[in-house]
């Protein structure tokens, strides 16, 4: 069983993004919520998790910071982060996706746009080597 | 206070937000624009408010002002509610803060250029009238039966 992390200070938000990801195909899955990237980086401690889903807009520890620490780790690079946010924009995405976001995301998300974020996931691993 | 002429993309903002989270359309309210702390007529008895800063590059604010009835529905529509069992006022206040960042995150990409990075500060909510200058535009929306408005502060005042 897949687990994926959801990192949102919003409740709602997490209810939401949670709800969207099971709407494309992630019924089975195990969620892990955090309210801010501190909170889920302690969570990544302590439970493997196969996918992480971030706001980039918290306290304490927003979620370029939480995409840095995993990126910078030995024992959890290779997870895929999917960063949500209310503030993308052409530039915004460059910048994260130089930073190895696997994919950003504008909200409002909805069941299709993750999909579809999945979906490119999905074709990224088919393609490493 | 003026109404502001971003109304018509602050308009695409909410709608794009409210139909998207909520399945929810959205109007714009063309009635006269008051001093909506004050006016008894312009703001419910019960009513909620949600500030988010704006950082950069513009500075400013906005401040959603949206009457206790319509946060109940939304917050039911969102989390798939039938009854009220469930309701609290800090979940319909985290559903309204959770709105007003998305609806202010798609506003900044509709005014900047695209290759414009933009940033957002952390919302804040509140059931009693949160401050705001005097100097402000403010748009009015209806959903259902409801209105609601939108006062936009500093930069996003004059554009």
């Amino acid at each position: 069983m897949k687990c994926i992390l959801i990192a949102d200070d919003s409740g709602m938000a997490r209810m939401f993004i949670r709800r969207c990801l099971e709407i494309s195909g992630c019924q089975a899955c195990e969620f892990l919520e955090a309210e801010n990237g501190r909170v889920a980086l302690q969570l990544l401690k302590e439970k493997p998790v196969d996918l992480v889903v971030s706001d980039l807009n918290m306290p304490e520890m927003n979620g370029e910071e939480l995409l840095k620490r995993i990126k910078s780790s030995p024992r959890l690079h290779e997870i895929p982060v999917l960063i949500i946010t209310s503030a993308a924009n052409p530039k915004k995405v460059a910048e994260l996706t130089a930073l190895h976001a696997a994919a950003v995301l504008n909200k409002p998300v909805s069941p299709a746009s993750i999909s579809e974020a999945l979906g490119m996931l999905g074709h990224q691993r088919e393609e490493r080597p | 206070m003026t109404t502001a002429s971003v109304c018509p993309k602050l308009l695409q903002a909410v709608s794009e937000t409210f139909e998207t989270m909520i399945f929810t359309q959205v109007v714009l309210w063309n009635q006269p624009p008051g001093d909506l702390s004050k006016s008894s007529a312009a703001v419910p008895p019960r009513s909620y408010w949600c500030s988010i800063p704006v950082i950069s590059p513009l500075k400013g604010s906005m401040l959603m002002i949206i009457p206790a009835t319509l946060a109940v529905e939304i917050t039911k529509n969102l989390y798939g509610w039938t009854d009220n069992a469930e309701l609290t006022e800090t979940v319909e206040l985290d559903a309204i803060a959770e709105l007003v960042n998305t609806i202010s995150g798609r506003l900044l990409s509709f005014l900047l250029p695209e290759d414009q990075s933009f940033e957002l500060g952390l919302p804040e909510t509140s059931e009693t009238p949160l401050e705001y200058p005097q100097e402000s535009a403010v748009c009015k929306f209806a959903a259902g039966e409801d209105t609601f408005a939108c006062i936009l502060t500093g930069d996003l005042a004059t554009l």
